[in-house]
């Protein structure tokens, strides 16, 4: 798989923050597919290759995985758990994009070993520059087991 | 024990054993009293023994009347005297009477001139008859007096050890006693300034041990009674702190979020308007349209939450069915749209808040006709059930369920299991605080084919009592 075809999945219920972020990353990294699902409980199936998701060359893994805290069914926390329980699915970079700024929210997603936090931005402007720097930084200049450094 | 009561019986001990003391050393002054009587009585009885072996002798030479005279009258007195003594030997009398005898014998014989030898010889022997009896006497009267003596100084001597083995029982008893209860009373206190430092730490779930039904005891059991009360109070605040957090935070969430929306949005409109896409355009003001709609919803629902238990209306007491009438006529609509059905039992009567209560079963009755099974029309049935010793109310579907997990969560503010579905989630958090408010609770157990069962109960006598 080239690498500049790396899919990003986005798990956030939201219809509107999802089409926010499809299209700021559609700017910021338009060579990679974004996948979008719903709610946790989705994000899990995905990531397990489960139903929906058994093709792994429609749903391939992702490089990166934008995830929202406050979801229905399974929550954000519980996902990132899923994650980093699995050692095949460990290594992929979690990202928390939310719009909580609570201490106890951030506590609890290191104690989990999220990646990264960052807290939606209010300023659509902020918005943009957020997602840019996320998808360069995660996507281009951050080296992990599965891929070299740029 | 009581502390009382023990300190009542040290005290009873304490005077018991001083009485008892009291008494050995009362009788031992009566002994020493009457010995010490009986002493001068014989102290005066031998001077006078002594006062008539000098007359005797005195006769003996001069043979004056006047002497016989003093003799007979002392001899009177003392023979007076000697049977006053109840502990006078017969022998002793017996003397006596030989001496007062010889001396009368003497006396009818006359003075010594006159006789002869014979005569001389018989009176020289009754004198010393004479003498010999009233020595003998003498000597009965002195060891008496000794022996009277030594018993006084037997019982002074008994009296001092009554009087020290008293105040040393009494001192023993007394300061074992109060040393005890010395003990007891320090380490209840001890116990008690701990438990009062560690309560003042926050460990309100100490318990003191509280046996032995003492006033020390009683104490413990207040203090326990303290303890469980800060405790149930410090659990109450503890879980209205975590609800009021989880509150804060999710109207925070909920409400950035469609602002996220609005102003990410509104900064599209620029780029779609520059570039003419007014499809998009048109989407995109939809998109924001919708969001300030849903903050709308939002902040009406957070205002009807709030007025609950704010704006209450008096408590009336009605029949549950009025209100479950009621609030299946308001939700007419969507019952006849989904098909749906209603079994109601019996569920006597309420004490409430009325319009509230109503709220509760339009909520339950909407959320179950919005978690119908796809193509299956909604039968609920409404009953009452006693639980925990109240009247409790059901609502039961057969609906799509909620699995155990969920169950607490169905409740939070703006929470939906289903994201799909409609609605901003407020229903039965609207539900669980009308019934918290009135002091009940409300949850979730299993209903009709995997369907849901809401129960909720009132305050004690927010229902008639348990059927």
């Amino acid at each position: 798989m080239p690498l500049d075809a790396a899919t990003i999945l986005h798990v956030e219920d939201d219809d509107a923050h999802a089409e926010l972020v499809r299209r700021e990353l559609g700017k910021a990294a338009p060579r990679s597919p974004v996948s979008r699902v719903a709610d946790g409980a989705e994000a899990i199936a995905y990531l397990s290759g489960e139903g929906p998701y058994a093709d792994r060359r429609a749903h391939p893994l992702p490089a990166l995985v934008l995830l929202d805290l406050r979801l229905p069914k399974i929550d954000g926390l519980e996902v990132l758990r899923f994650i980093k329980e699995r050692e095949a699915l460990r290594p992929i970079p979690v990202v928390m994009l939310t719009s909580s700024d609570s201490e106890r929210d951030l506590a609890r997603a290191y104690d989990t070993h999220v990646n990264s936090y960052v807290v939606k931005p209010l300023d659509h402007l902020r918005f943009r520059a957020l997602l840019a720097d996320v998808a360069r930084y995660w996507m281009e200049l951050n080296a992990n087991p599965d891929r070299s450094p740029a | 024990m009581r502390v009382a009561t023990r300190l009542k019986i040290a005290i009873a001990l304490t005077i018991g054993l001083s009485t008892l003391g009291l008494a050995f050393v009362a009788a031992s002054l009566v002994v020493t009293t009457t010995t010490v009587d009986g002493n001068a009585r014989l102290q005066k009885l031998v001077s006078n023994l002594y006062e008539i072996r000098i007359l005797s002798l005195e006769y003996e030479n001069a043979n004056l009347d006047r002497t016989a005279r003093q003799w007979r009258a002392l001899y009177r007195q003392v023979g007076d005297g000697i049977s006053t003594f109840d502990d006078m030997r017969p022998e002793i009398l017996v003397a006596y009477r030989n001496a007062g005898a010889s001396f009368e014998a003497i006396v009818a014989m006359g003075a010594l001139e006159d006789r002869t030898g014979m005569e001389a010889r018989a009176r020289a022997q009754r004198f010393a008859t004479l003498h010999i009896e009233t020595q003998r006497v003498i000597d009965w009267a002195k060891r008496d007096a000794e022996l009277k003596t030594t018993r006084l100084l037997r019982a002074l001597r008994d009296a001092g050890i009554g009087i020290a083995a008293a105040m040393f029982s009494i001192g023993f008893v007394a300061i074992a006693l109060v040393a005890r209860l010395g003990r007891h009373i320090l380490s209840s206190i001890d116990s008690l300034g701990d438990g009062t430092a560690r309560i003042a730490r926050g460990e309100f779930s100490l318990r003191l041990p509280a046996s032995g039904g003492d006033e020390l005891s009683g104490l413990a059991s207040s203090f326990n009674a303290m303890a469980s009360g800060l405790e149930a109070s410090y659990a109450d605040l503890e879980t209205k702190n975590a609800e009021l957090e989880r509150f804060t935070y999710t109207v925070s969430h909920d409400l950035k979020s469609p602002l996220i929306t609005i102003r990410g949005f509104l900064g599209y409109l620029v780029e779609d308007a520059e570039s003419g896409d007014t499809t998009r355009l048109r989407e995109d003001i939809g998109r924001i349209t919708a969001a300030a709609a849903k903050m709308e919803r939002l902040l009406g629902d957070l205002l009807a939450l709030s007025r609950i238990g704010r704006k209450a209306n008096p408590p009336e007491r009605f029949p549950m069915r009025v209100a479950l009438d009621e609030a299946l006529s308001r939700v007419e609509g969507s019952m006849n749209a989904s098909g749906a059905t209603v079994r109601v039992g019996e569920l006597g009567e309420a004490f409430a808040d009325r319009e509230r209560i109503i709220e509760v079963w339009q909520n339950l009755v909407e959320n179950a006709i919005k978690y119908a099974k796809p193509g299956v029309p909604p039968a609920l049935e409404a009953a009452s059930e006693p639980r925990d010793g109240r009247r409790a109310f059901l609502l039961r579907d057969n609906g799509i369920g909620i699995k155990d997990e969920y169950r607490d969560k169905a409740f939070a503010l703006f929470e939906k299991i289903d994201p799909k579905s409609e609605g901003t989630g407020i229903g039965l958090a609207l539900v669980k605080r009308i019934v918290e408010v009135h002091g009940g609770r409300v949850w979730i157990e299993d209903g009709i084919d995997g369907g849901s069962t809401f129960i909720f109960t009132l305050a004690d006598g927010g229902s008639d009592s348990a059927a």
